[in-house]
């Protein structure tokens, strides 16, 4: 439970913005990279200052910047989405590969940051039995959890998130609304690009210590899946993300047991899970309609 | 009087778009390697020098030059399938997993008894390979037209699932006896000749290059071809005028695994003799940016994948002379990519309703 929770994590990170992205009409398929590009921004920051908060910086800022080159590619220059968002994927895996080498060199022991503690939140957290189990997180857990009624608000209740979705489904009416469409969509792309680095440092700063290369491990990609089970709405998105976060943590626990069966087909499992569960929804998805279809101004 | 004039106008600008279009996607390159050069030089590394022994390493020696054309050929068939399926507007990013099927089934084709009859074992190895990529191909296309599930996160993750099937595998039911979680060494008679005597140069680029013409032909002069190329360029046209979609789906992604897994089967048969788990670099990945940049056109693609391949064999050239990590070719093959994508605002590419370069 305590661990599944924390493995969803950075999926519901990444999923999250990915659904602010979507909704606005970009499908951003450079997640996995931007998380990579976190995690070693996080990484990085933290092992040179010593300062988290460094580290979360540089996780942001990475992934900022990769989504400006997405929105450039896909909005300004009407990219196909998939092939911008599939470059900027190799991109951040090429790329952080390679700047970790450069920087660290061939090593014999990995360098390694302190992971990010839980805090107990006071008095609840030694209530028996559930207080460990609820309150005494990494505040990412927390921020997780807060972000999703967060977002919610902020895409159905906000008049900005009215143009998100407005943007997403209908370009075309939006513009004659009077939104800039081309900035909406920027605005969507660059917060999904931040949460995806946020999701990214997860890894580094606080489940392993370590930057690895292809240390997300596909989990961008899931978050993908996460968020067409959760029919890009923030609570439902949550929802797969615990799915897949618990499903992570029985297969680890199945290991550690020790069974029959090959680690390897536990490992399976996260990756299996996501297409059994996009087979099972059966044509039954409603994306924005607008989706991975770029926009120009005044062309029918 | 006036409609001939725009005309000339129109014809005007169409020849300046030419001449810049023919010329972007070199300009595009050459900031590609400007941003490879500022991170060398950032890195203490001199960029000419860098650059100087990349390219000595790729084409100076007839070793070299064997050795960009042994990864030529991983690179050109997986190239190859990846092209065929976003031709028909298929997102398979699944060819680094299919690729490890079809090395897997050349490796079990080689140490089995059909493997050791003389060239039918070398025959056969291939065959099961392709086998084994297409039919790992077929699971996303499958799943796509039975249940209308996006191939694309399928693809990827297909991906992880391979490559811990075949760890699984190395380290028990077909591993070799000995520390190392190898297969068993396949029989000579599976191998492919080397058909350049003292270098690694073996039959297999043979292969990927009538692999090569067996494309061009299925796309160009065949009536499947012509479907594969309808569905993706106008689905709901191409349904409408009675072709069987699914059908085109199906195909296609059967031939793209194949041709995968047919270049799992080379590495296997040509380069590794065995299986291992780290036989590809990641082969099937930048196989994607090999088929976009080569316009899904089984010629460009083959050019794209030969000077790809020099950037690989280069660059493992600079990690030994001067330690310059091997992650530099793949970042340098996404740079192109990008400045490609964005060199198109310059050249305004006839834009497609639904954008961009496909």
């Amino acid at each position: 439970m305590v661990s599944g929770i924390r493995l969803s994590t950075p999926v519901v990170f990444a999923a999250l913005g990915e659904t602010i992205a979507e909704r606005a009409g970009v499908l951003n398929l450079g997640l996995e990279g931007m998380m990579l590009m976190g995690a070693f921004g996080g990484f990085i920051g933290t092992y040179f200052t010593g300062n988290v908060f460094v580290g979360l910086l540089l996780a942001i800022f990475g992934p900022a910047l990769m989504a400006v080159l997405m929105a450039f590619m896909s909005v300004t220059l009407r990219t196909n989405q998939l092939v911008a968002g599939l470059a900027i994927w190799l991109l951040g895996v090429g790329l952080t590969a390679l700047l970790f080498r450069l920087t660290f060199g061939v090593v014999t022991i990995a360098p390694k940051i302190n992971e990010v503690p839980g805090i107990d939140i006071p008095f609840l957290s030694h209530i028996p039995i559930i207080g460990s189990a609820i309150f005494r997180y990494d505040p990412f857990v927390y921020l997780a959890f807060l972000l999703v009624p967060l977002i919610h608000i902020f895409l159905f209740k906000t008049s900005l998130g009215l143009k998100i979705r407005t943007v997403g489904e209908n370009p075309r009416q939006a513009d004659a609304l009077g939104v800039n469409v081309y900035k909406i969509r920027y605005l969507a792309v660059i917060i999904g690009g931040v949460l995806a680095g946020l999701a990214g440092s997860y890894f580094a700063l606080v489940t392993t210590g370590y930057f690895l290369e292809n240390i997300t491990a596909g989990q961008g990609w899931i978050a993908l899946a996460v968020v067409i089970f959760g029919r890009w709405k923030p609570f439902y998105v949550l929802l797969g993300g615990l799915t897949f976060g618990f499903v992570d943590a029985f297969q680890l626990g199945l290991q550690a047991v020790g069974t029959a069966v090959p680690s390897q087909f536990l490992l399976m499992l996260p990756y299996l899970i996501p297409i059994a569960i996009l087979a099972g929804m059966y044509k039954k998805t409603a994306a924005p309609a607008a989706l991975a279809i770029p926009y120009k101004r005044g062309e029918r | 009087m006036r409609g001939s004039n725009s005309l000339k106008m129109k014809v005007e600008l169409q020849k300046k778009r030419l001449k810049l279009l023919s010329f972007a996607p070199y300009m595009s390159a050459g900031f590609a390697f400007l941003i490879g050069a500022i991170i060398l030089s950032f890195s203490g590394v001199d960029p000419v020098v860098a650059y100087g022994v990349m390219l000595k390493g790729a084409f100076g020696s007839i070793r070299g030059i064997a050795d960009t054309l042994v990864k030529t050929t991983p690179l050109l068939l997986t190239g190859l399938g990846v092209a065929l399926a976003f031709k028909c507007r298929i997102w398979n990013i699944g060819a680094e997993g299919q690729l490890y099927m079809g090395a897997l089934g050349a490796a079990l084709a080689g140490i089995s008894v059909i493997g050791a009859v003389p060239i039918v074992g070398v025959t056969f190895a291939l065959i099961i390979g392709f086998i084994f990529g297409a039919s790992i191909g077929l699971v996303p296309a499958v799943l796509k037209v039975k249940l209308g599930v996006n191939e694309i996160i399928v693809t990827v993750l297909l991906n992880f699932i391979v490559l811990l099937f075949i760890t699984y595998l190395l380290h028990g039911p077909i591993k070799a006896p000995g520390f190392n979680p190898y297969s068993p060494e396949i029989f000579p008679q599976s191998q492919l000749p080397i058909i350049l005597p003292h270098t690694r140069l073996h039959a297999g680029i043979i292969i990927a290059a009538l692999a090569t013409i067996a494309t061009y032909l299925l796309l160009s002069k065949t009536k499947i071809g012509f479907e594969i190329k309808s569905v993706g360029a106008n689905l709901k046209a191409a349904r409408y005028a009675g072709m069987n979609v699914s059908k085109s789906i199906l195909v296609v992604m059967g031939i793209s695994g194949g041709l995968a897994g047919l270049a799992g089967a080379v590495l296997v048969t040509g380069v590794q003799r065995y299986l291992i788990e780290g036989i590809s670099p990641g082969y099937g990945f930048i196989a994607v940016i090999v088929a976009l940049l080569g316009r899904q056109h089984p010629i460009g693609v083959s050019i794209v994948a030969f000077f790809f391949a020099a950037l690989i064999s280069g660059s493992e050239v600079m990690y030994r002379t001067l330690g310059i990590p091997s992650s530099f070719a793949p970042t340098l093959q996404a740079l192109v990519l990008i400045f490609v994508l964005i060199g198109e605002l310059f050249t305004r590419l006839p834009v497609t309703k639904r954008g961009g370069v496909i």
